[in-house]
């Protein structure tokens, strides 16, 4: 059979629409099925997850009791929400600084700034443990590791992730910018707060997210360095699987899990409406304008 | 702005004091004999060279090598064709899309992970409520599996931001000089769009492969990999720690991971890809 060109590029057409379906939905399925099962489990009178044993709020509500679960949740929170100021904080300044360097210094500066980024984050918790220790060592105290100890470590690795996500915005602001607010009677500190920080806010947010979510899933890092007191979520739920294979722990996990991913939806649902609000606006204001 | 150059330097020190020192202090512990940490009983040794050239951890080295390596395979096949697909969307879909890739990582991890293993079970939740019976739970199969799904979307990033940087007027010009679709993907895109390729390969392999609680999940202790035995070796393990052999395996761990550092100063001197 002759096909003509036209028919043959519908052909192709079709065929590639097909295999883009057919690849994005074995991705989104490889991403959510688990998920879902997650979610489902959280709502599963079954206690060993193995049927569906009807709808429950039991985990839910067990999960609030669970004393040792609450103590690792709460971690997991503080210590997510400093690291993501400080981090944040002191990765702009950074930034700021490998900014203003000349080719050969700035590379240096990201060169060792990349390097807890594509460590293995086996290598850096125990590169951590051990300078910790040594402290620890020449300070005589030998019980070092704890929530601090954590903090710093998920500092360290937050940093540079704030770094490379303000760099590129201060690549893109004109540098007679900054010259200008001088010239028109900023001090540098307030040409830094008033004209620099705010045209690279997008990246400083950026950052700001990237920072939180790495602190709040971390597990091997503040697994060495957290010492055998201190635990956040992760480390609680390592424990558990190794105390015994199948445990009463996991449906608490799953209901406190499906919290997490609730709010983190909310929370990314509405940034959306609101940046697309803010969007909207600014267009009308434009049109109003002209 | 030369003003702000004294930023970088408390910065500096910073990460020399938590990136060199300490990589200083795993060199010379690796050439130690030692009692745990107590400096007293510390003498040269070359032990820990001995001990970590064992076969059991060679075995262990090559199962991390090959392990992460079909990992990587597996996201690049996925993940290229996905990246590609999103950087031809309309713009409003491709930010909703990339959204979608994100939202999994707010799921705990290590739960992810055993989630997964536990559908893989050839009893249990997915016979009783969907009638599969899978039969691969703990096999290396699994691990493999379970790698692909945790970091499937950190080959899909680095790809995506390469794509979506290339010039579009240079795939109309291979058009207008007479090359068809495939050769323009050939010849074009996807030699500009390696070094995203390349960013993605080390953001999987490497991970993957030093990764310890996958393995451990799904395998229970019986598939060891590189990162179990630094486990071990740190005393966490419920094991005696050995810290000369576990500073030892690092630094050779360190020693690939500067390779693969070297090799993004080349081909990503700002770091775009990393993100």
């Amino acid at each position: 059979m002759m096909l003509s060109p036209k028919m043959k590029r519908k052909i192709i057409g079709k065929t590639n629409t097909t295999l883009k379906f057919f690849f994005l939905a074995i991705v989104l399925f490889l991403l959510y099925f688990p998920i879902l099962i997650i979610v489902i489990q959280s709502f599963n009178a079954n206690e060993l997850g193995t049927d569906f044993g009807g709808f429950t709020l039991r985990w839910f509500r067990e999960l609030f009791k669970d004393e040792a679960l609450v103590q690792a949740i709460t971690n997991t929170i503080t210590i997510a929400v400093l690291a993501t100021v400080i981090s944040t904080v002191l990765g702009t300044l950074a930034a700021i600084g490998i900014n203003s360097l000349y080719k050969k210094k700035r590379r240096r500066m990201l060169l060792i700034n990349n390097v807890p980024v594509l460590n293995a984050e086996v290598v850096t918790g125990v590169s951590l443990f051990f300078i910790f220790k040594f402290v620890g060592i020449l300070i005589g105290n030998e019980f070092i590791l704890g929530y601090w100890t954590m903090l710093i470590a998920h500092i360290f690795f937050c940093i540079p992730y704030v770094v490379l996500s303000v760099l590129p915005k201060l690549n893109e602001v004109d540098k007679n910018l900054y010259d200008a607010a001088l010239d028109l009677g900023c001090t540098p500190r307030t040409a830094l707060t008033k004209v620099l920080i705010p045209s690279i806010s997008t990246g400083v947010l950026t950052g700001m997210f990237l920072a939180f979510t790495m602190s709040f899933d971390d597990f091997v890092i503040s697994y060495l360095v957290a010492g055998a007191e201190v635990e956040n979520f992760s480390m609680w739920f390592y424990a558990n699987q190794k105390r015994s294979g199948r445990t009463r722990a996991w449906p608490k996990a799953y209901a406190y899990n499906t919290i997490v991913s609730v709010l983190a939806i909310l929370i990314l649902v509405i940034y959306n409406i609101i940046a697309a609000r803010k969007q909207r606006n600014l267009r009308k204001d434009s049109l109003k304008r002209r | 702005m030369k003003r702000y150059k004294g930023f970088a330097t408390p910065y500096l020190i910073w990460m020399i004091v938590l990136t060199v020192v300490p990589t200083i202090l795993m060199l010379v512990l690796s050439f130690m004999e030692i009692e745990g940490l107590v400096l007293s009983t510390a003498r040269f040794s070359l032990s820990a060279f001995k001990k970590t050239f064992k076969r059991e951890y060679l075995i262990a080295f090559t199962q991390s090598i090959k392990l992460a390596g079909l990992a990587t395979i597996f996201c690049i096949i996925i993940g290229y064709p996905v990246a590609y697909i999103i950087s031809s969307l309309k713009i409003a879909n491709r930010f909703s899309f990339l959204l979608v890739l994100l939202l999994p990582m707010f799921t705990n991890l290590l739960l992810r992970v055993s989630t997964i293993n536990m559908l893989l079970l050839p009893e249990g939740f997915m016979k009783n409520v969907f009638g599969i019976s899978l039969n691969f739970s703990g096999t290396e199969a699994a691990v493999v599996l379970v790698m692909v799904v945790v970091y499937l979307p950190f080959m899909i990033f680095p790809i995506y931001t390469v794509l979506e940087k290339i010039d579009p007027s240079l795939i109309e010009a291979s058009k207008d000089l007479g090359a068809n679709n495939f050769q323009t993907f050939r010849q074009v895109t996807l030699p500009l769009s390696l070094k995203g390729v390349s960013s993605g390969i080390i953001m999987v392999f490497l991970p993957c492969a030093t990764s310890f609680t996958i393995p451990y999940i799904v395998s229970k202790g019986t598939i060891k990999l590189i990162g179990n035995i630094i486990e071990e070796k740190m005393g966490l393990a419920g094991s005696h720690s050995d810290y000369p052999v576990g500073s030892l395996i690092s630094i050779l761990i360190l020693v690939i991971v500067l390779g693969a550092l070297y090799i993004i100063s080349k081909v990503d001197a700002e770091g775009e890809t990393l993100l």
